[in-house]
């Protein structure tokens, strides 16, 4: 039987890498992630893992402990945030171009500077072309499930990449909820037995990493690389099927909420999709066609999916939680990529929101459904981008 | 009116309140509701006011925002009273569970209220009589158990909070303060 307890986001993540039991864990502590490694630390001390804990001096040097575990053939599992993870900036590409299925917990936090250890998305969309995979999670229950699927994913011969499972820093990480735990042995059964590949252990077997590779072949290696990351979005989907018909929990590559008779769509990622979804049922009582579409896999990006799921509708709002400086949000370019080619185009625009923790309440979801309407009532986007809850606007 | 159960906790920095939401989640998880905790996220600067916030529902809990119109104030720092933020949603069913020596009379005064209900319990005290020091948290979660046994029964409470201590405190400790939350139950006071 699962387990149904009351624990932080980042005590589930903790949970999780302890049920995957790693080879190595290398991970340096910053906020908001850092409980994710101080409660596994106890799993290692009370000998309840069989993991090499290292405890390194850098994020630089985490990764790279990590993709040096990985090519020795271990399953590899970290955590980080914001700054942490940007001090990982170069390992994080070699880590993905050597094909290392390394795990890691992205709680997200915003950049530097000034200071500011709130959630915003500024970390991992900043890594989107590291060559990793991206999960997104609403709540404890999705971050938890995908890094149980995570290893299943990485680990995959047709993938072979690294995975980041995000979550938001503090409002999922640091927040008391209501979630199930599986049991040991299930998960364990699901994950599988990690089997090294190409080992730089094996002297029978001499391999070389991290090669240099020039004119002649780097362009074919990173042709290779990504037809992994588009092989993942099949490989994702399928886990996922099996994860659900295992453990009763569905998930697709971005989730549809009351979105198949929608007019005015929201996109957005993580967890303030749970305050989107309590504003469109109220506004469907007061019979308004409103809906969301939630992105859980942002790398892959699965563009044909959301171009057919947003076709229908009139006007979309793409709500982003980082900044592109001198560009539109990462996720509205992405939705404009997607609908490009689609039939029946929606009008389409930007909101940036939530910066650095900036709260967005209820009203304010409201308020965004509002301009939505007056938007469509008008037949034309008025501003393209905008920053919702700002001063000096 | 929010379909959950809304509690706002306010306390100062130092004072466990936002463990003391947590623990009291934890607790009414074991009734089988749906459960949140969580605080203000700003920085924590021992004895600056600082706020928590519970959810409570039979069904999931999509919401991660903080609590505006409370179900029930706990006020952990009586200290407090008197300043804004404490009044912020209140409306004629906010229940208020106030960490106090004084009378109720004198509390509902001093914070001006009119027809809400408010309990007293003297929960520092408690904490000394039985910790000689300044932890009031279990005696405000008995008090809670007395002023919304619809949430949590005092058997219920003292229960899941053998277990939830169990695997924090040491023995002697873990009955204490299953002592502190039955004084807390029987020491409240009402108008």
């Amino acid at each position: 039987m699962p387990k149904t307890i009351a624990i932080t986001g980042n005590g589930a993540m903790a949970e999780a890498m302890r049920q995957i039991n790693p080879d190595v864990v290398a991970a340096f502590p910053i906020t908001p992630s850092t409980q994710v490694i101080e409660d596994f630390a106890k799993f290692v001390s009370d000998g309840k893992v069989d993991t090499e804990l290292i405890t390194v001096e850098s994020e630089h040097s985490a990764m790279s402990a990590c993709i040096g575990a990985s090519v020795a053939g271990g399953r590899v599992m970290t955590a980080t945030s914001s700054n942490g993870m940007a001090l990982m900036w170069e390992m994080l590409y070699i880590a993905a171009s050597m094909r290392q299925p390394v795990l890691m917990t992205l709680v997200n936090r915003a950049m530097s500077a000034p200071i500011n250890i709130h959630c915003d998305h500024g970390d991992s969309m900043g890594a989107r072309d590291a060559g990793w995979i991206q999960l997104y999670a609403e709540n404890h229950q999705e971050a938890y499930d995908n890094m149980i699927m995570a290893p299943v994913i990485a680990e995959n011969m047709d993938v072979r990449l690294p995975v980041m499972v995000c979550m938001d820093g503090f409002l999922i990480s640091h927040s008391v909820e209501t979630m199930q735990i599986e049991e040991d042995g299930k998960v364990r059964d699901f994950i599988g037995e990690h089997t090294a590949l190409n080992s730089i252990l094996d002297f029978d077997n001499p391999v070389s990493w991290g090669a240099l590779d020039l004119q002649d072949y780097y362009i074919e290696h990173r042709r290779g690389q990504q037809e992994a990351m588009n092989n993942a979005a099949a490989v994702v989907a399928d886990v996922s099927k099996r994860f659900g018909d295992q453990f009763g929990r569905k998930y697709e590559l971005f989730e549809s909420y009351r979105l198949d008779d929608a007019d005015r769509v929201v996109v957005a990622i993580n967890s303030v999709a749970g305050e989107i979804k309590e504003v469109i049922d109220e506004l469907r009582e007061q019979g308004e066609k409103v809906g969301l579409l939630k992105i859980r896999m942002f790398r892959p990006f699965p563009y044909t999916g959301i171009a057919k799921a947003l076709s229908g509708c009139k006007i979309v709002t793409v709500m982003d939680r980082s900044t592109s400086m001198g560009a539109f949000g990462p996720l509205f370019g992405e939705i404009s990529n997607a609908l490009y080619a689609a039939d029946n185009r929606p009008l389409i625009y930007n909101r940036t929101y939530g910066l650095g923790g900036r709260e967005m309440l209820l009203d304010d979801i409201k308020d965004v459904f509002a301009e939505s309407k007056e938007y469509l009532d008008n037949g034309k986007v008025e501003k393209i981008f905008d920053i919702l809850n700002v001063r000096g606007a | 009116m929010s379909k959950y159960f809304e509690i706002r906790w306010h306390g100062r920095g130092g004072q466990g309140t936002v463990t003391g939401a947590k623990s009291l989640a934890e607790a009414v998880q074991g009734t089988g509701k749906h459960v949140s905790a969580f605080p203000d996220y700003g920085p924590e600067r021992r004895g600056a006011p600082l706020r928590a916030f519970n959810r409570f529902s039979d069904g999931n809990i999509r919401i991660h925002t903080p609590v505006l119109e409370p179900n029930v104030i706990m006020i952990v720092d009586p200290t407090l009273i008197g300043t804004k933020p404490l009044l912020s949603g209140v409306n004629d069913n906010t229940i208020f569970v106030v960490n106090t020596e004084k009378k109720p009379a004198e509390i509902k005064k001093a914070l001006g209220l009119d027809g809400q209900t408010l309990y007293t319990v003297p929960a520092n005290s408690i904490s000394y009589r039985l910790f000689k020091r300044e932890i009031p948290n279990s005696a405000m979660m008995g008090a809670f158990a007395k002023a919304c046994p619809e949430i949590i029964s005092l058997e219920m409470l003292t229960k899941e909070a053998r277990h939830i201590f169990s695997h924090l405190l040491a023995e002697h400790l873990v009955e204490k303060n299953i002592e502190a939350i039955k004084c807390g139950y029987d020491e409240v006071q009402t108008v």
